[in-house]
């Protein structure tokens, strides 16, 4: 399987491949094996609609191919124009539900092969891109999207568009394929950074800003954690080695939180994000891509001897890590103002789907909000929206137009606002089973049985994915569910709730009404024997070590009676 | 007459009757008798001039509009042949003024399109003729046969106009006019026959035995008189989600000895609405091979769709009962054969198929055909519709023929796919010129089915554009080489 990519990435001439001839061919809706590897480093996946797959084989078409496009957005920012820009491309040439991912970022469904490069092109008008959105490639960087937590904020928001910038691959490819931009004569661009393989899997980086994580930093190839005193930026301890993907039936595969390493100081920051990258590249696993992300690198390394190795590469010790506290992970469903007296508000999107709801127009109200510029829009690692500078002036505008609409609805639960849930189907070509479009229906079942233990005002992580490879971080969940097949799910339980400890496989492959039943009992125990401020997850924590320990069951002992 | 008191007035009362009158009895005789139901025959002509015995040459002209004329054409030049007259059949559109004065007379066929209207083939040859003073063809000794549908209003138009052009030119019928149903194949051989023994009436009547290919069979599902019951195997909308357009896949079987060849169309005859009200059948081509798929018919219908003067929507008659069947409904259908639009009899032939639409329709037939007959030429296919994601009419069979080599190119223009221009299979013709002239001289046959206008004056102006272009040869010498490559037999059109 991965030599069959290495092999692709090595003869693609700087990721071109026939990517052009490709989209020539008439014939199909596809691009050519080897493209639909490539693509995927100028941001865009093949997919099919997996729902119409039957009706177009009875109606002597193939599969309803269609891509995805995801752009470059470090750290989730974009001005209001941007934001107009790109709803209109979306209702143009995808679905019209432009889909805030998990990496602060957004992505379009539902493109079709000919319509590739007027959308490309589109971004660029608006001066945004999609290199490396996906792919073996550094992707989409993401940063704490809060500004009220430092004065600092700014300086190491910005850490986020430059790391992003750094780690670009240099092949001019996108320009040439996309843009019309000058063909490349001769040998493909020399790439110090990514050479002619680029990485053998993907890469991912986020800066957290305690004692907010909403980045789920430890999730991260690379997490950075900023260290600020006294208002002023000191530098960054660097964790490396989370990432969540895993096998279903491979004892082999894991998800991992990442191991901090040690502390830089900020003129080092992107070397040493740099030197870590190209540690991956010359170490990383390039025969299965199963065991090839960095977390099975590091672990096959040992974490001293990986260490030694980014030191000798910076020619400079790592500093020792320094203390820091985090405290939240959820986005905050409220007004927070930054140093100068701008005021943010942070919106709630479903799932990250900006569309409108029967009772929920938001799609309509940040258009409003974005058409008379009273707000720029940043995406939280949470897939909700920030409307971010907003002048004191505008603040009644603005309120007008969320009330008007239906926003700030006080009915969302808190465990509703904080869920992740990945695409699956019926467009991602790995879901085994359903997950965005699922999970709203599931929460409501679960808030109705918060309600019925009095637990509505505790907020529980709940993440729910398609398949085990983990896109919507469900493995640093409170509650999870993984897809397994049509229906049945894993369920994973015991993470914490600031994203710093792993869940747990509970229940394999179970439906809905075991998962009600189950989740019945354990909110009851819960309600009853929780100690003071103690979350759900750190709750069934406590409980399992205690039943490893002794050897009994100790909590949901009513339900396997039951059973 | 039974009746001997009616049919003494009658003969009384024709006795005082003479010339124009008579013709005029003689016609409305003949007109009432057919309103009657009876589906054959002639309009009598009053004075029908002898035809000395010498060795004849006979002008044979025909005007098709799907190959039936054609065949009835070939049938008298045969048989005039053996009677050893000198004869030759030839298309409507190349007559030639000079050659009526060598020939002691000439024979016309020619079919009805439509309500009444010439044949597109007729067209040339009918300007020539009404180009013409009056009284110059009082040489002319002639004989017209219609090929019509009687499930129109207007019955063979197409020959009753071309009658009156003649006569008006001075012309004189040497015998009365013939005008057939969907059912000539019954009777024109011995027609014929008669028509031909008219030119020589001192000898005895021919041979009966005609040759075997002319014999007339009725035989079920051969025309609107005798349909064929088939049932609905199949009917889907092959258009998808996002498509302004639908375009049913009908796929028929039947258990009747039902014969078909690739290039012919299927006639469906439509019930009667619950008022009684009954319309013409309509014609399809048929898109399947019966060497692919036996006993069965498929079609590929677009379901015609237009405004009605209230502004709501409406649906063509025929298209809208062909879409609303489902699988184990009953179907009347029957063959309408189309000998003038087959492949080339040598399966080594390369052919070219231009079928953008439902025009597609013939081809998906051809195609099938020869994978089934393992034949050797290679297969060129241009294709177009609006888009490729919900238009692309037979889209994955295309593909497994590329992938197994059946289609040796394939040129698709869908003109909705790209925001900036629109794209045609002419277009696409275009863009081959030097490869698609070198397949032509290569000896491929060349289709067009779909669309008249544009799509097949488009394609064929191309057509001559690319030749003169590629060729250095000027208009007219294109427009030679193709009629030319129509006579031969290596362009054809099946338009609509």
């Amino acid at each position: 399987m991965a030599g069959n990519v290495e092999l692709i990435k090595e003869q693609s001439r700087g990721l071109r491949g026939t990517i052009e001839q490709s989209i020539d061919d008439k014939l199909t809706g596809q691009l050519a094996k080897g493209d639909q590897v490539l693509i995927k480093f100028h941001g865009s996946y093949q997919q099919d609609d997996r729902d119409r797959r039957d009706i177009r084989e009875r109606k002597k078409l193939e599969r309803a191919y269609s891509f995805m496009i995801r752009l470059r957005i470090p750290a989730g920012d974009i001005t209001a124009k941007q934001f107009c820009d790109l709803m209109a491309t979306c209702d143009h040439y995808g679905t019209g539900v432009l889909k805030i991912t998990t990496r602060q970022t957004v992505q379009i469904h539902g493109i079709l092969k000919a319509h590739l490069k007027p959308t490309m092109q589109d971004f660029d008008k608006t001066g945004l891109d999609s290199i490396a959105g996906c792919g073996d490639v550094n992707r989409n960087v993401m940063a704490s999207a809060y500004p009220h937590l430092s004065v600092a904020h700014s300086e190491v928001f910005d850490f986020a568009a430059k790391i992003s910038e750094a780690l670009m691959p240099t092949s001019q490819a996108y320009s040439e394929i996309w843009l019309d931009g000058e063909k490349l004569s001769g040998e493909a661009e020399h790439d110090p950074l990514y050479k002619t393989h680029y990485l053998p899997r993907k890469f991912k980086i986020g800066i957290a800003i305690p004692p907010h994580n909403e980045c789920d930093i430890f999730t991260q190839d690379i997490g950075l954690i900023a260290v600020i005193e006294d208002d002023k930026l000191l530098g960054f301890n660097i964790a490396a080695g989370g990432g969540m993907g895993t096998t279903h039936g491979n004892v082999k595969t894991y998800p991992r939180l990442a191991t901090i390493v040690g502390f830089v100081t900020p003129d080092r920051v992107i070397d040493t994000c740099a030197e870590i990258l190209m540690i991956q590249r010359d170490f990383g696993n390039r025969k299965e891509r199963t065991f090839a992300r960095l977390k099975y690198t590091i672990d096959k390394m040992g974490v001293d001897h990986f260490k030694a190795e980014l030191e000798k590469r910076l020619g400079v010790k790592l500093g020792p890590a320094k203390p820091f506290r985090f405290t939240r992970r959820g986005d905050i469903f409220d007004i927070v103002r930054d140093s100068e007296g701008l005021s943010y508000y942070t919106l709630y999107v479903e799932h990250g789907r900006i569309v409108d709801l029967p009772h929920y127009k938001i799609k309509t109200a940040l258009l409003e909000i974005a058409a008379q510029s009273y707000a720029d829009i940043r995406f939280t690692g949470n897939q909700n929206i920030m409307l971010t500078h907003v002048k004191e002036i505008d603040k009644p505008k603005i309120e007008a137009i969320l009330e008007k609409y239906g926003i700030w609805d006080s009915r969302i639960s808190r465990t509703r606002q904080d869920a992740l849930a990945c695409v699956a189907l019926n467009t991602c070509p790995l879901a085994m089973a359903e997950a965005q479009r699922y999970l709203p229906s599931l929460l409501t079942k679960i808030d109705a049985l918060q309600a019925k233990y009095n637990l509505s005002q505790q907020a529980i992580s709940v993440r729910m994915t398609g398949c085990p490879n983990g896109c919507a971080r469900p493995y640093a969940a409170e509650i999870a569910f993984v897809g397994k097949a049509m229906g049945r799910y894993d369920m994973r339980l015991g993470g914490d709730h600031l994203g710093q400890r792993l869940n747990k496989i509970f229940h394999e492959g179970i439906d809905e009404a075991e998962i009600l039943k189950l989740l019945d009992g354990y909110f009851s125990d819960y309600a009853t024997d929780r100690r003071q401020h103690e979350a759900f997850g750190d709750y069934i924590h406590r409980m399992h070590m205690m039943t490893e320990k002794t050897g009994k069951i100790e909590t949901h002992a009513r339900q396997l009676e039951d059973a | 007459m039974n009746n001997s008191d009616l049919r003494n007035k009658f003969t009384a009362l024709l006795s005082q009757l003479q010339g124009a009158d008579l013709a005029w009895a003689a016609g409305y005789v003949q007109g009432r008798f057919e309103a009657l139901g009876q589906s054959q025959h002639v309009i009598a002509q009053a004075d029908i001039p002898q035809i000395e015995a010498k060795s004849l040459s006979l002008g044979l002209y025909y005007a098709t509009e799907t190959g039936n004329a054609k065949k009835v054409a070939l049938a008298a030049e045969k048989l005039a042949k053996s009677k050893q007259i000198k004869t030759k059949a030839l298309a409507f559109s190349k007559i030639k003024l000079a050659d009526f004065k060598k020939q002691d007379a000439a024979l016309f066929i020619l079919s009805t399109h439509g309500e009444g209207e010439y044949p597109d083939s007729a067209r040339g040859g009918v300007e020539i003729l009404e180009a013409l003073p009056d009284g110059a063809l009082q040489e002319l000794s002639y004989n017209v046969i219609g090929l019509g549908d009687r499930a129109y209003n207007i019955f063979c138009g197409a020959a009753v106009q071309l009658e009156d052009v003649l006569k008006s030119k001075g012309a004189q019928a040497f015998k009365e006019t013939y005008l057939y149903d969907v059912d000539y194949e019954d009777h024109y051989a011995k027609d014929l026959e008669d028509i031909l023994s008219a030119l020589q009436p001192s000898q005895q009547q021919a041979d009966i035995s005609a040759p075997a290919d002319i014999a007339p069979t009725s035989k079920i599902g051969s025309s609107r008189l005798h349909p064929a019951i088939g049932s609905v195997i199949e009917s889907i909308n092959l258009n998808d989600e996002g498509s302004d357009k639908e375009t049913y896949h009908i796929e028929i079987t039947y258990e009747d000895a039902v014969s078909y060849h690739p290039g012919d169309a299927v006639g469906i005859i439509i019930p009667s609405d619950d008022t009684g009200h009954t319309v013409p059948p309509r014609l399809y081509s048929i898109a399947s091979s019966l060497k692919a798929n036996e006993q069965q018919i498929h079609m590929t219908v677009a379901l015609a769709k237009h405004a009605n003067d209230d502004g709501s929507l409406g649906y063509g008659v025929c298209s809208h009962y062909l879409s609303q069947l489902s699988p184990g409904d009953e179907i009347k259908f029957y063959i309408h054969k189309n000998d003038s639009f087959r492949l080339p009899e040598n399966s080594d032939t390369p052919v070219i198929m231009i079928g953008p639409g439902t025009g597609i329709a013939p081809f998906r037939a051809f195609l099938q055909e020869r994978e089934a007959t393992d034949a050797e030429g290679k297969n060129w296919l241009f294709f177009g519709d609006r888009t490729s994601h919900a238009d692309f009419l037979y889209q994955a069979e295309w593909q497994d023929y590329v992938d197994s080599g059946l289609l040796t190119h394939i040129d698709l223009a869908f003109s909705r796919d790209d925001p900036d221009q629109k794209i045609y299979v002419q277009h696409k013709m275009a863009q081959k010129a030097s490869e698609l002239i070198r397949w032509l001289d290569d000896g491929a046959h060349i289709y067009v089915c779909g669309a008249k206008d544009p799509m097949a004056k488009d394609v064929e102006q191309t057509l001559l554009e690319i030749y003169s272009h590629e060729k250095h040869k000027t208009e007219d010498e294109a427009r030679e080489w193709l009629e030319a490559l129509e006579d031969g037999g290596r362009y054809a059109k099946d338009v609509y």
